[in-house]
């Protein structure tokens, strides 16, 4: 797996929604993403996330500007044969959901790729075990909490093994417990089968913990693109498009700390540095 | 004759007909007049069946197993229609989507008055506060469709403040919100409750801002209400918060774990500037001005 | 800058839905009339163009529709063109089952040429076809009038004036409002079937189109039910009870009113419904009019209907920017 190639290509690519809204979400975005990054999309409401997220997954087609996925141009390629590569996780699990059971549903992408039924019989089960959502295989997908059917969602797109993963908004709705769960899944997916993630979030505390990048939307264009900590030091920049760093981020900036903490971890150790600096030996039991 | 409590609930229990699983069991809640109340607490928890017993839509609208007494104001909701309690409680529930109704904003907002039969100047001068309080007037021409999920939150929160009522709940009023868009919500909200005396009640993830604007916290799981507490002592429950997965707000978790290292501290912050001024006098650091 | 604020505020507000029910706030003069004045308009408008036969007929209609909504409307074809482009696969099939089944005289076809391989078209048919065609395109944009310039509460306060119940009248605007929202979760939902690589969505086949949609409504009902159990409770939250159950006199914000443009319109409405079917019976009787008065009807009449609307519309336009040219500068002052 070489890790140098760049698997999404976003060439200059604006976007204009069609009449009579004629608002241009996306102005002359330029991106890559190599394969194998864990990549936060973050910025305001409106700032073009999630058209360019979606521009990415080929269910929107750039006016001007071109997406290519692995060499593939996604103006010239059904987005049903994208999603080979592109998997792609809505925000409201809802608008997901088709079949009657979480079996039929995780199974829905398998029989389209056209999988043999024994394969896809040990895909569905070995990516519901690694949901917790093996036992619930017969229910009605409808019967599930919200958490739970945003699993199986995620499921069902994991089951196709894409290369990519895009994830709108996993955490909106959730308790803290489930939106961690559905984070160290993307990032175990990340780390141990080398799947490129790319997060559409509002929740900076998760995105400091897992993201390696950010990129940053505001009003169409890329405000700043960088790696977590560099972008996150940019407090006010981030401001202009109602954003802001996690707490202990800008606690940390507040106190002077160079560079940016993005963790409590970090921000306890930074302290812990700076009292041994100031009293010297230390006076202070440290366990 | 003041009544100083808004809303009692006694032994309250309930559970859904449907599937007889008990969602709220011996709940025993005051909430105080003019009072911001948070509410916590895992999923299923029963933390919306809550939002919903106190506004009267159990069991007037869903139907179910309820035990105990519920007061609002003094009166019994079992003993009001939930017309009537409406004129007293306003909801603000979790979708955006199903909650507005109307094509354009400005109707929304208007709407709820229309049905009260207010006279139209008062209406519309009403509305024009309503839109300034929240930040909305430029979405006032806007069909409520093309709004963000964000811009419906908001649009949600005011028509449903714009009724007058004394007592407001919210159910993750804040979900879709960009951080920014969410300290706004939670400002104007908390102006409701300490300017206006209007007692708030809200079901929330985010601990940093309940920290910093709530008066008291409660913690539901499992149907229990396991504490009800101010923020300082509500997130220094550290074992309890853990078990039912509430993280406290990043800088007073910061402050537990230096805590255990040895440091000495005044006292545990609750809020950025709380901390920000904390840990500058311990480090003695001029703070960096930005 | 004054002029750039005005042509905003005359503007409005250009969201259209897509395609299943198309009201696109606009200030145009149909946008203006009442509710029932426009029903009225279509009514009379339906019945000639149901009554006369024959395609050139039905093709000045169909003009005449879309010269309406052009001029009276400022809503250029270009905002619906889809639906006549589904219109098109639906008229061509009726051309083909009426030429198939027609009867004489015939055009014969061999296609290729010299191959032996003929085919028979009636030429009375295939005309039937062309004018059953326009038809329904006349009626499907007679509908588009009213639906693209009128909006749903108008509707619902026009109902409640005639005496429709608060309840009801509003409960017909409110579903007229979601149709938009419903089309627009039918292509979410076909997006994440195209997610999970189902061709179908993305095929230009129509049956597969159609199994695709067959495909999406359980997610689509089970949202819609969801949905709409939620509003119902948030309606009653905010007081939709109230005048029926405190015997409140409801304030309505929205106003519509009967004004000179309506009467006129309404006018010149009925006058073309009478006098078309008239001339119509007329043709039945004394072969003298026929086809002559057939054309004078079509052409004449919606010509002056146009002239009358668009000069109306010009001088309530002009009106209405100097009144927006005074408020505004008495603002900026």
């Amino acid at each position: 797996m070489s890790s140098q190639t760049n698997l999404v290509n976003v060439e200059n690519v604006s976007f204009l929604y069609p009449p009579p809204n004629r608002v241009w979400a996306l102005k002359n975005v330029n991106l890559n993403v190599e394969a194998g990054e864990f990549v936060a999309l973050i910025g305001q409401n409106g700032s073009g996330k999630t058209t360019l997220a979606k521009c990415i997954s080929g269910f929107l087609k750039p006016t001007k500007g071109s997406v290519r996925v692995h060499g593939i141009d996604t103006r010239r390629t059904h987005t049903s044969e994208l999603a080979k590569k592109v998997g792609y996780v809505f925000q409201n699990p809802d608008h997901q959901l088709f079949k009657e059971s979480v079996y039929d549903e995780v199974a829905f992408g398998l029989h389209n790729i056209g999988r043999p039924k024994d394969q896809i019989e040990k895909k569905v089960r070995e990516v519901l075990e690694r949901v917790n959502l093996w036992e619930a295989r017969d229910l009605h997908p409808f019967r599930l909490g919200k958490g739970q059917r945003q699993r199986v969602a995620i499921s069902a797109i994991l089951a196709m093994e894409p290369e990519i993963l895009v994830i709108d908004e996993p955490t909106t709705g959730q308790d803290r417990k489930e939106a961690r769960a559905i984070m160290d899944l993307a990032l175990d997916l990340n780390r141990k089968e080398g799947v490129t993630v790319v997060v559409i979030t509002h929740a900076m505390h998760l995105v400091s913990e897992y993201a390696k990048r950010v990129v940053t939307m505001c009003q169409g264009q890329v405000l700043i693109d960088g790696q977590t900590r560099e972008v996150f030091s940019q407090i006010d920049l981030l401001s202009h498009t109602f954003v802001q760093p996690p707490q202990i981020t800008v606690f940390g900036d507040k106190l002077g700390f160079n560079p940016v903490v993005l963790t409590i971890e970090e921000a306890k150790e930074k302290i812990l540095e700076l009292i041994d600096k100031k009293k010297g030996s230390g006076n202070r039991e440290r366990r | 004759m003041e009544i100083s409590t808004n809303i009692e609930l006694r032994e309250v229990g309930f559970s859904y007909l449907r599937d007889h699983k008990t969602v709220l069991r011996n709940v025993n809640l005051d909430v105080k007049k003019g009072e911001f109340l948070g509410i916590m607490g895992p999923t299923g928890a029963g933390k919306t069946t809550l939002l919903y017993i106190m506004s009267g839509v159990i069991p007037h609208y869903f139907r179910g197993k309820l035990s105990g007494t519920i007061t609002v104001k003094g009166k019994k909701t079992t003993d009001l229609t939930l017309a009537q309690l409406s004129k007293m409680i306003g909801l603000v529930m979790q979708d955006p989507e199903s909650q507005i109704f109307n094509l354009f904003v400005r109707e929304e907002l208007a709407w709820g008055l229309e049905n009260r039969g207010i006279p139209r100047e008062e209406i519309i001068s009403k509305r024009n506060e309503v839109m300034k309080f929240f930040g909305i007037e430029h979405l006032q021409n806007s069909v409520t469709y093309d709004l963000s999920g964000g811009e419906k939150q908001r649009v949600a929160i005011a028509s449903v403040y714009s009724l007058g009522n004394e007592i407001l709940l919210l159910d993750e009023p804040t979900s879709e919100l960009d951080p920014i868009g969410t300290t706004i919500v939670f400002d104007a909200i908390k102006k409701l409750a300490s300017k206006q005396g209007i007692t708030i009640v809200m079901v929330e993830h985010k601990s940093e801002e309940l920290a910093q604007f709530a008066d008291r916290i409660a913690l539901l799981n499992e149907g229990e209400i396991k504490l009800v507490a101010e923020p300082t002592k509500f997130f220094s429950e550290k074992e309890l918060l853990a078990e039912t997965g509430i993280r406290p707000p990043q800088v007073t978790e910061l402050s537990y774990e230096l805590l255990k290292e040895g440091v000495q501290l005044k006292h545990i912050p609750l809020t950025l500037d709380d901390a920000i001024q904390t840990y500058s006098e311990l480090l003695g650091n001029s703070v960096k001005s930005n | 800058m004054i002029r750039k604020k005005v042509q905003e505020i005359e503007r409005g507000d250009e969201s259209t839905l897509k395609f299943l029910y198309q009201y696109s706030a606009g200030n145009s003069f149909l946008h203006r009339l009442d509710p029932r004045t426009k029903i009225i308009l279509i009514l009379c408008y339906l019945v000639v163009a149901l009554i006369w036969p024959g395609y050139i007929l039905m093709t000045f209609t169909t003009i005449f529709a879309i010269l309406l909504l052009w001029f009276a409307a400022r809503i250029s074809p270009r905002e619906y063109w889809q639906f006549l482009a589904y219109l098109t696969p639906i008229m061509i099939a009726l051309i083909i089952i009426q030429s198939a089944s027609g009867g004489p005289p015939y055009l014969t076809f061999t296609f290729p040429p010299n191959s032996g391989f003929s085919i028979a078209l009636s030429e009375p048919g295939f005309f039937l076809g062309l004018a059953i065609g326009l038809r329904l395109a006349t009626m499907g944009l007679a509908f588009m009038i009213f639906a693209m310039t009128t909006d749903p509460f108008d509707i619902s306060l026009a109902l409640h004036k005639i005496g429709v119940a608060f309840k009801l009248s509003f409960l017909v605007g409110f579903m007229l409002r979601f149709l938009p929202l419903i089309q627009e979760e039918l292509f979410t939902i076909g997006d994440a079937s195209k997610a999970r690589a189902y061709k179908a969505m993305d095929s230009k086949n129509p049956i597969s189109i159609l199994r695709a949609i067959i495909a999406a409504m359980p997610p689509l009902a089970t949202g819609a039910l969801r949905r709409s159990q939620n509003i119902a409770l948030a309606m009653e939250l905010r007081g939709f009870s109230f005048p029926t159950e405190f015997g409140v006199k409801r304030t309505f914000l929205r106003d519509i009113k009967l004004g000179k443009a309506d009467y006129v319109t309404m006018a010149l409405s009925l006058g073309y419904a009478f006098l078309g079917s008239g001339l119509f019976f007329m043709t039945q009787r004394f072969d003298v009019f026929g086809y002559a008065a057939g054309l004078t009807m079509f052409l004449a009449f919606p010509l002056l209907a146009i002239i009358a609307l668009f000069t109306s519309y010009q001088r309530a336009a002009k009106r209405k920017r100097q009144e927006l040219q005074e408020k505004i500068s008495t603002e900026l002052e």
